[in-house]
């Protein structure tokens, strides 16, 4: 199987293709048509500021699915395992969140209303400032304790597990996890904030304040990601364990703690990463994750299993294939534009872009 | 240098025991490997532990840093039982182990390995990490490069820079020349022996027999899971038995 991305055809076919899309991008920016035939075959018209909107919207989204995918990648290159509840710890801290900016910001809703957001009190960044700030930071707390409490629940009692059964078990979390959300917020989407403000950033970029919040909180927190594990001893003791678990715990490195420190890392932003999706969307509801998961495997998987830098280029590049395929393709079908070229990579570089360098 | 140390073993096991093992029983869960093993590491000293693939050479090593099921017997180190205890609480006591596989990160650098290795240590001790350096100075010229790209021999001198990275009084070493090309094997001895003349009492557990035994103070000869044979390691070789049995002649 490895052998057969290697095989001349299909890279050929691969490379082709993508000729034909950056040709046909060109032709589309000049605003020029090729006919074969007496048909339109390339071209049409694209004005280049629709091309940079389309980039930027990518990268929005992915930096959002990227840092629900570093937190995946965290845990499985440490702990060894596909966490399949990790979509609804992305869906449990928005709603801890949420929840919390809605029971600090002010307005007439009764305590049932803020509790259960069933009613759309409308907040904005800038309009809210404080709710909502305090809703990221119980957000990143909130998907923290949840973790860990999981984690001492169901994981801890089989660290030794291989990771088909820890994987099995994370789905049982998933599912637990997502009713209980179900049970306690119902099932039906809540609208949870007003129209944002619009801001011109270096007088060509307009964005929404929700979108910029995303960019710039997201931007922040990756480089963050990159400080942490690349200058910190702690960082450098979570690279070792993903390296090395056994060399680790006979260098005198506290495994337990360093798994807890990853739990605790890998949450905060996972929490995070649901919160702005939601400030983002503008809506909320109990399965939003869980039918993201499959986004943020995709990202994990397109960047090379267990690479946290893959993770956050994986997460990009698919935020931002998933939009710029509405240039070719209806927006139901940038989802299979997405997985075709996870498809391709995995064809091309079985390893993922990042493979094999697993942290680093 | 390797006839200076095998003369001085008379005096070497009269000295005070750093590690004494007695009566030992352990394995791997259910499992039992070894049965009654006494031995003694005296401080300073150089002990190998030889004898046939499966004899549960490295068993009493893992046994010693706390990676087995421990079973009975005891095992004392500097005055304490550390029998039963975690690696963790181990390597405080100053004992560093370096394991024949994956002794390495490959995706940290030299340097962070060397680092990993004083963990404990609130701070990096620079002036152990110089120490190493100038031990193994391809290390020093290496330190930003990935642990992975190293070549064999140098990784197995990063595996041992990073146990030394404690000054531990005892250095436990599971087949330190095992997979490296026949012309590194007599350098890696030699830093070894080196080492122990630095006062780092070592343990070792060789397939290289004749080599670890021309090199040691004291040598145990292991077989299933027993003592079979203990002296210097002058006279096992010397000895026609082990010659025989465990020596290929």
């Amino acid at each position: 199987m490895l052998g057969f991305g290697r095989q001349r055809p299909w890279l050929t076919l691969v490379v082709a293709f993508c000729v034909l899309l950056v040709v046909d991008l060109v032709l589309k920016l000049l605003g020029t048509e090729l006919f074969v035939f007496g048909t339109k075959a390339l071209g049409g018209s694209l004005a280049p500021a629709a091309l940079t909107a389309f980039v930027l919207d990518g990268v929005i989204v992915g930096m959002a699915v990227g840092l629900a995918a570093v937190g995946l990648s965290m845990t499985y290159s440490i702990l060894n395992f596909a966490n399949f509840a990790h979509g609804d710890y992305i869906t449990g801290g928005a709603f801890v969140g949420w929840t919390a900016a809605y029971l600090v910001v002010s307005g007439g809703a009764d305590l049932t209303t803020r509790f259960l957001l069933s009613s759309n009190l409308g907040l904005t960044v800038l309009g809210t400032p404080i709710a909502t700030v305090v809703g990221l930071i119980a957000a990143a707390a909130g998907t923290i304790v949840l973790t860990l409490v999981l984690d001492r629940l169901v994981y801890r009692p089989m660290r030794d597990a291989d990771g088909i059964s820890l994987l099995i078990a994370s789905i049982g979390v998933a599912l637990v996890l997502r009713y209980l959300i179900a049970f306690v917020w119902q099932t039906g989407k809540h609208g949870v904030t007003a129209g944002p403000t619009k801001i011109t950033a270096l007088g060509i970029i307009t964005r929404t304040s929700h979108e910029w919040t995303l960019l710039v909180v997201g931007g922040v927190l990756m480089v963050g990601v990159h400080v942490l594990l690349q200058f910190t001893k702690l960082g450098t003791a979570m690279r070792a364990m993903a390296d090395n678990k056994d060399l680790a715990r006979v260098s005198g490195i506290p495994v337990e703690r360093v798994t807890r420190m990853t739990w605790i890392v890998g949450g905060g932003l996972t929490g995070v990463a649901g919160y702005l999706l939601v400030l983002e969307g503008g809506t909320i509801v109990f399965n939003f994750g869980w039918t993201l998961l499959l986004l943020i495997f995709s990202a994990v998987i397109l960047g090379g299993i267990g690479s946290i830098y893959g993770a956050m280029a994986g997460g990009l590049c698919i935020g931002i294939v998933d939009k710029l395929a509405l240039i070719w393709l209806p927006s139901d079908l940038t989802r299979a534009a997405v997985f075709a070229v996870l498809i391709v990579v995995l064809l091309v570089r079985p390893e993922g872009l990042f493979g094999g360098v697993k942290t680093a | 240098m390797s006839t200076q140390t095998t003369t001085s073993d008379a005096t070497r096991t009269d000295e005070p025991g750093l590690l004494s093992i007695r009566d030992l029983d352990s394995g791997y869960g259910e499992l039992q490997v070894l049965n009654g093993v006494d031995l003694d590491v005296g401080a300073g000293a150089y002990v190998a532990i030889v004898g046939p693939n499966g004899a549960g050479k490295s068993t009493v090593m893992k046994s010693v840093f706390g990676l087995t099921t421990h079973m009975g017997g005891t095992i004392r180190f500097d005055g304490a039982e550390i029998a039963g205890q975690d690696p963790e609480t181990i390597i405080h006591h100053g004992i560093s182990y370096v394991p024949q596989n994956g002794n390495i990160f490959p995706t940290l650098t030299t340097r962070e390995n060397l680092e990993m290795g004083a963990y404990i240590l609130d701070s990096v001790p620079e002036d152990r990490m110089e120490i190493v350096f100038d031990r193994f100075p391809i290390l020093a010229e290496r330190q930003s490069q990935k642990a992975g790209t190293l070549s064999g021999g140098q990784r197995q001198m990063l595996a041992m820079g990073r146990a030394l990275m404690l000054d531990p009084q005892l250095l436990l070493l599971d087949e330190p020349s095992a997979g490296l090309a026949p012309d590194l094997v007599a350098e890696m001895f030699d830093r070894i022996g080196a080492i122990n003349d630095a006062g780092t009492a070592v343990l070792l557990v060789e397939q290289n027999a004749k080599e670890a035994l021309s090199r040691c103070d004291r040598g145990y000869v292991l077989v299933q899971g027993e003592n079979r044979y203990m002296d210097t390691g002058e006279t096992l070789l010397e000895d026609e038995t082990v010659r025989q049995q465990f020596l290929g002649g």
